[in-house]
């Protein structure tokens, strides 16, 4: 790397896009620093992808600019393509071309100098497949495939839209793994999830996204501290009352009321309630719940995540949205 | 250049690994050529009908003429003119001409005294066959006249020149017709459907991510196509050589160059589907609608000529009907570049304004 530590090498200043009447992305900024994983967090919709796109200049913005490792991406798009490797959300590739035929393809599309083809996909673990054809791979490989190319420049930037989506859980850790690999060698990577856990464990710092705007940006660590209460309890309402619409505010309320409790929400049925003081909160709401003969089906304690600090930001959760 | 030789070479072995094109890009138009041309193309057995002409008038020339008229082999119709019989020849509506010169007839009555007259006998050399029997045949004939007046001293003799008939069958039409109907499937249909399935998969926005130039892509998809398209017109047209003994009595290059121009033309096409189609889906049928009309009222099956009037001057606009007709006067009649200049003008046009159109609607996403 060139640059001095402490400058940004992703600068983006106010970027808006609109489709139509509909605006995807509303005035996003921010800044990604080298060498770390910058993740976008959000749910389908809230705009991660043309964000990305934007950076990564394949969609002009409407409004706002942004720089790559100080290059402008709408002034010095070629330059901005040289430093960057790109790993978009559902490219598929030729089946028909084995692995090793499609990197010497992508390598050649470079101007400056690209990785040797078998060291590189070694580093994504197919090397016993390099004489294999795309079609032949199953999901997990295709999509460490896709990383290889996106490294075959050997970039500064590297954008990953939603890795592992639709992959097992073994594919997905064998990626995050690569993924945390190439951080530890030094590259800058802008990583998009709907996945809090994966965001959790990949991102230095996650910017969480709705509807086209930031709600938060910071470390995950702290996005979770941010949080007044720091655990939160779950129970299901009225599965054994009758379940005719009982008025659900009233019993809120109450539980509002009792010690500790910062917040209380009710989504699909189940009661969330967020607490700073866990044991004090659940002693009263065993009392209460005796007294009102709340049946506290399926009760939980658990520690705030990522999830909770969207639903708090948004009044929404991840997987609803 | 590096990338203009790897897409190239990836675009080949595209082709190469996918069976189910290749079938329908060489196996199905050798297997169309193959049925219509058994079905329809060789109806006529031999039969060896010729014109006679006599130029001597005679007696003695009469006695000649009578001999071979009653030759039940032979079916001959009389010309007053020989110009007329040749033109007839070579317009492939008679198989050979005999023509008794003037002189003839002094010939027989003199005697071997006097040195032989010749019988001039000219057959289609296209006919290789047909020639051979008629001359076998009427070199016997003249012989024996000969022979009857004189013993063993030959005073008539015949002499045989071969004249190129362009008498065409319906396989010498259909062959040029089947490699214009390649050219056009394959790249028309071939291109809309491959350009929106990759615009589609995210492959073109893949690459659009690279520092790759959109020229060298297309540039890569041209070459890759044109290598593919001669490939397979040389292949067919061999294949019909063979077979059917079609020829390419024109020059190679020139047909190749059509090959080239009608490549170009309909692969500007198929782009402009590509961009038009919304989605893959909508690719194929898009592309069906304008190649389906193209193949039957463009001369590939049948001659323009036996269309409705009304339609003929739509017809005579179709770019397939030039590349059919260019291609059939190569390989048919020999024409050079000045006879087709005409169709070459017009199918560039049609490449020209395809092309413009095609690089206005083209849309990496």
């Amino acid at each position: 790397m060139t640059q001095e530590p402490n400058t940004p090498v992703i600068e983006a200043v106010g970027l808006v896009k609109r489709y139509g009447a509909f605006t995807a992305v509303n005035g996003v900024s921010l800044e990604v620093r080298p060498g770390e994983v910058f993740g976008l967090l959000g749910p389908n919709g809230a705009g991660k992808t043309t964000t990305m796109e934007m950076l990564e200049g394949l969609r002009l913005p409407d409004e706002g600019h942004a720089r790559i490792a100080g290059y402008d991406t709408r002034t010095q798009l070629k330059r901005v393509k040289e430093v960057i490797g790109v790993q978009l959300q559902s490219t598929s590739l030729f089946d028909l071309l084995t692995v090793r035929e499609i990197t010497a393809m992508y390598a050649s599309f470079y101007r400056v100098p690209t990785l040797p083809v078998e060291p590189l996909l070694e580093r994504v673990l197919l090397q016993e497949k390099l004489n294999d054809r795309v079609k032949h791979l199953s999901g997990g490989q295709k999509q460490r495939l896709a990383i290889a190319l996106a490294l075959v420049n050997n970039p500064k930037v590297v954008f990953l839209d939603e890795p592992t989506t639709g992959l097992d859980p073994q594919a997905r850790r064998m990626l995050w793994d690569i993924i945390l690999g190439l951080r530890d060698e030094g590259k800058t990577i802008v990583l998009s999830t709907h996945y809090m856990d994966e965001a959790e464990i990949l991102a230095d710092r996650i910017c969480l996204m709705d509807s086209g705007r930031i709600v938060a940006l910071d470390t995950p660590r702290q996005l979770i501290d941010r949080l007044a209460s720091g655990s939160a309890i779950e129970f299901e309402l009225n599965s054994s009352t009758d379940s005719s619409a009982v008025d659900t505010e009233p019993v809120l309320n109450r539980l509002r009321k009792l010690a500790g409790v910062a917040q209380a929400e009710i989504r699909k049925n189940r009661v969330i309630l967020y607490t700073e003081h866990l044991q004090a909160s659940l002693t009263e709401l065993v009392g209460m719940a005796e007294r009102e003969a709340l049946p506290l089906t399926g009760l939980q304690t658990r520690t705030a995540s990522l999830e909770d600090v969207f639903i708090q930001m948004t009044g929404r959760s991840l997987r609803e949205a | 250049m590096n990338a203009y030789k790897q897409l190239t070479l990836a675009q080949l072995k595209l082709f190469a690994r996918n069976r189910q094109m290749l079938f329908w890009s060489i196996a199905f138009p050798i297997f169309l050529m193959v049925m219509m041309g058994s079905f329809l193309g060789q109806g006529n057995g031999i039969s060896l009908q010729g014109v006679l002409v006599d130029e001597d008038g005679s007696p003695a020339a009469a006695t000649v003429k009578e001999r071979l008229l009653a030759t039940d082999a032979l079916m001959l119709s009389e010309a007053a003119d020989a110009d007329d019989a040749l033109t007839q020849l070579k317009s492939g509506d008679t198989s050979f001409v005999i023509v008794l010169p003037a002189g003839l007839g002094a010939a027989l009555d003199a005697g071997p005294s006097i040195s032989p007259v010749s019988v001039q006998l000219y057959t289609d050399e296209t006919q290789l066959t047909v020639s051979e029997l008629a001359r076998t045949t009427i070199t016997y004939i003249i012989d024996e006249v000969s022979k009857a007046r004189t013993g063993y001293e030959p005073i008539l003799t015949v002499t045989s020149e071969g004249v190129q008939s362009l008498e065409l069958s319906y396989i010498d039409f259909l062959v040029p017709g089947i490699v214009a109907m390649m050219i056009m499937t394959t790249n028309l249909n071939g291109v809309a459907a491959q350009i929106s399935s990759w615009r589609e998969r995210g492959i073109l926005r893949r690459m659009q991510s690279t520092p790759l130039h959109a020229s060298s892509f297309i540039a890569a998809q041209i070459t890759a196509r044109l290598l593919l398209n001669g490939l397979q017109a040389v292949i067919v047209v061999l294949i019909a050589q063979f077979i059917f003994g079609t020829q390419v009595n024109g020059s190679w290059l020139l047909l190749l160059a059509f090959v080239i121009a009608g490549t170009l033309a309909f692969m500007s096409i198929g782009f402009i589907i590509a961009g038009v189609a919304k989605t893959p889906e909508s690719a194929g049928p898009i592309s069906g609608f304008v190649s389906f009309p193209l193949l039957f009222l463009g001369g590939v099956f049948f001659p323009i000529q036996n269309m409705p009037e009304f339609l003929q001057p739509i017809v005579k606009l179709l770019p397939i009907a030039h590349l059919s007709t260019a291609l059939r006067q190569i390989m048919n009649v020999g024409a050079s570049l000045t006879d087709v200049a005409f169709e070459a003008a017009l199918l560039g046009g049609w490449l020209i304004v395809a092309f413009i159109a095609a690089s206005l609607t083209f849309k990496w996403e």
